[in-house]
């Protein structure tokens, strides 16, 4: 996946390429497919997840005669469906295999049917049918492997901070800073002129993350543009603008990064919940920089006494 | 050391704690040597202030003595005797610049969080839950203080506790509401609810030069205090209509200004006070505004709405076309305590007011979590409880 995207530049590939393989490209309109195919992968995890909690209650409404064990099998079997649609290079796969487990489904309804005199229940039938209509229209139509791939991930943050667009410039600038409102896991060393190494530590010293970061672009005072080097784990290309704000309050600072992986995963309501979607992430980044900036340093909690084990609690770990 | 905790709704333990470290560099140590339990820290106690986590350290009105100061504070020293403001301020933002302090855009350290809740976030806040950063209180032996050289100012004086103590909350926040009124000679202040910062709204507003200030509870005790010691008009809303008697007592106008000193477990007996309660236990609101929506309706025209009572989220039938139609100006906010401790210590060193006459119980912190319940249930008379660590 981020061979694909690395081959191509974020910026570019970005917009062209969806409007070129989406006939109608409207957001949230179901002709979109890759919506449909979203919604269709919805419909496969809270299925999936219900088999496997209630499986009584979908059997009894299907009217058919299912063990728990052969309903939470089909859970299984929907959750994966779904899965796959989310974090799959390709929706298309899993949208005719999601059409299979519908013909296998209407089977079972039509030959475990409880009461074989008064004849199938025609309502979920219908259903079935239905469903396995849009997933093969779906299927059909889904955007093709590279369209998916070049739906680029964008995160975006803005603070005012007190000081001048110079010295906001500045500090950004200084590769040591980067690390104090960042992340104090991760080491950035300038290794040429124009490139920094990145060393990332993952919680719980499982593993370094390490890449290499090329500057594209030093405007003083304005602007500073970078991208991620070709075998870095995450594509990325980013740029901060520093603009001086109105009345001597300060500079505002704009920061946009694109990331080559996809904008839309099953990963993304959960790092949101908890606070850790590269958005959220780089915009507490920039009020650190704030503090360092106004104050010096990054007020913490960290350490406080408290009547439990820890200092602080997960509410502070999603805040932070 | 010990701390008074917080484990849930009205479940408060003393326990034993880790003494606080310096954690930032312009930290300073204090020996807490008085604390008080604030009304706002009832609304901690009940429930109703949502980012709340067992085992936070309660307490945001304290003072002590300094016994360790990180290496950036320059303005404090080991020894110095201060009262610390409930508001943690980094004296460097946009707002602080302004003497805006509970709105530093520095001190929260979950202002992510708070930003979810309230679109922006203010200032942190000692004790008062997540939302407002997590910080550990003063009902403790000791209390850590971020931003030393900003918020804590030096007794020198001699003055006792009990007459300084006050400066850290109490104090400036009824006379930020007193002043938010914008008192003009002749002019009448009504004030919803007699605690302690309904009193310091009362006394203030005559410090400014009110007419007359009339108090409105149902407590005796706290009505008398508030005619006794605070010279005000009383009205006990169990007994009288309050904007009928407002009515009569305004030629029919109304109040110029109007202090909200009660909040968000405002209290009616009525069918209004039991449709607020049955709203918030199901939490189709959050808070109940009982008093708020009175003194709106009470106010005269284009006259001012100060709300110095803490509101936690949303309100529910707040009467918006009277506040509007009639010109009424709305002020409120977390009180902006180092813009008054100078002034306000000056008046007490001067004697024109002796703060300590709100105090009714002086316990030690052993006693915390009864003390709440006491004052929260308004047992024994209990109108301010000072405790000693």
């Amino acid at each position: 996946m981020t061979d694909t995207a690395i081959g191509n530049p974020p910026n570019q590939a970005d917009g062209q390429t969806i409007t070129a393989h989406h006939a109608c490209p409207t957001a949230g309109s179901l002709t979109d497919f890759s919506n449909l195919a979203r919604i269709l992968g919805g419909v496969s995890l809270g299925m999936g997840a219900l088999k496997l909690i209630a499986p009584q209650t979908i059997a009894g409404f299907a009217g058919a005669r299912r063990s728990d064990k052969m309903v939470r099998l089909h859970g299984l079997r929907d959750l994966a469906l779904g899965l796959g649609i989310f974090t799959g290079s390709s929706p298309q796969p899993w949208l005719w295999l999601r059409l299979a487990g519908d013909v296998v489904d209407a089977f079972a309804l039509v030959t475990g049917s409880r009461k074989k005199k008064e004849g199938v229940h025609f309502g979920p039938l219908a259903l079935l049918v239905g469903v396995g209509a849009l997933d093969a229209l779906c299927a059909r139509n889904a955007a093709p492997l590279e369209a998916r791939n070049a739906r680029k991930g964008r995160a975006e943050a803005n603070v005012l901070i007190a000081r001048s667009p110079e010295e906001c410039y500045r500090f950004w600038r200084d590769l040591h800073n980067i690390p104090r409102f960042v992340s104090d896991r991760l080491q950035v060393h300038q290794i040429s002129p124009k490139q920094a190494h990145w060393t990332l530590q993952l919680p719980g010293d499982l593993a370094n993350l390490e890449w290499n970061v090329e500057s594209l672009e030093e405007v003083p005072s304005q602007r500073i543009s970078w991208r991620h080097l070709p075998g870095s784990p995450i594509d990325a290309e980013g740029t901060v603008t520093f603009e001086a704000a109105p009345g001597g309050r300060g500079t505002y600072i704009h920061v946009q990064i694109d990331f080559g992986f996809p904008a839309q995963s099953v990963a993304e309501p959960l790092s949101r919940l908890l606070g850790k979607h590269p958005e959220q992430l780089l915009y507490k980044s920039l009020r650190r920089m704030k503090q360092l900036m106004e104050v010096g340093e990054v007020m913490t909690t960290e350490g406080q006494p408290a009547g439990r084990r820890n200092s602080t609690t997960w509410l502070d770990a999603i805040a932070r | 050391m010990k701390a008074n905790c917080w484990y849930g709704k009205r479940q408060l333990r003393v326990e034993d704690v880790p003494e606080p470290k310096i954690l930032n560099k312009s930290d300073a140590i204090l020996r807490v040597t008085s604390t008080a339990i604030c009304g706002s820290e009832l609304h901690l106690f009940n429930g109703f202030v949502p980012g709340m986590q067992q085992g936070d350290v309660l307490g945001h009105e304290f003072m002590g003595e300094v016994v360790e100061v990180g290496p950036d504070v320059r303005n404090l020293k080991v020894g110095d005797r201060v009262v610390v403001p409930f508001a943690i301020s980094c004296g460097q933002c946009f707002f602080c610049k302004q003497s805006m302090f509970s709105l530093c855009e520095n001190s929260n350290p979950n202002a992510w969080l708070a930003e979810k809740l309230w679109g922006h976030s203010p200032a942190g806040l000692f004790g008062y839950s997540h939302l407002l950063g997590g910080f550990a209180g003063g009902q403790a032996e000791y209390v850590r203080v971020p931003f030393a050289d900003v918020g804590p100012i030096k007794i020198e004086n001699g003055l006792l506790d009990e007459q300084v103590l006050f400066l850290s909350d109490i104090f400036p926040t009824g006379y930020m509401a007193a002043e938010a009124c914008e008192i003009k000679p002749g002019d009448t202040i009504a004030v919803w609810g007699c605690g302690p910062v309904g009193q310091f709204a009362i006394k203030s507003a005559y410090l400014l030069g009110a007419e007359r200030v009339i108090g409105i509870d149902r407590f005796p005790e706290r009505l008398r205090m508030a005619r006794e010691k605070a010279g005000a008009i009383t009205l006990n809303y169990e007994d009288v209509d309050v904007l009928d008697s407002l009515r009569q007592m305004t030629g029919g106008r109304g109040p110029d200004a109007c202090i909200d000193a009660v909040g968000m477990e405002s209290h009616d007996h009525g069918i209004i006070g039991a449709y607020d309660r049955i709203k918030q236990a199901m939490m189709l609101e959050s808070d109940r505004p009982i008093a708020l929506r009175q003194a709106i309706m009470a106010c005269r025209n284009g006259g001012v709405l100060s709300i110095p009572g803490v509101y936690g989220g949303l309100v529910d039938k707040i009467p918006f076309g009277s506040l509007m139609n009639r010109s009424i100006t709305i002020r409120t906010g977390q009180t902006h305590v180092q813009r008054y401790l100078r002034p306000l210590l000056t008046r007490i060193e001067k004697g024109e007011i002796d703060p300590s006459f709100v105090i009714t119980h002086v316990w030690n912190l052993d006693r915390a979590p009864e003390a709440f319940q006491m004052f929260n249930d308004k047992q024994d008379e209990c109108i301010k409880v000072v405790l000693k660590p």
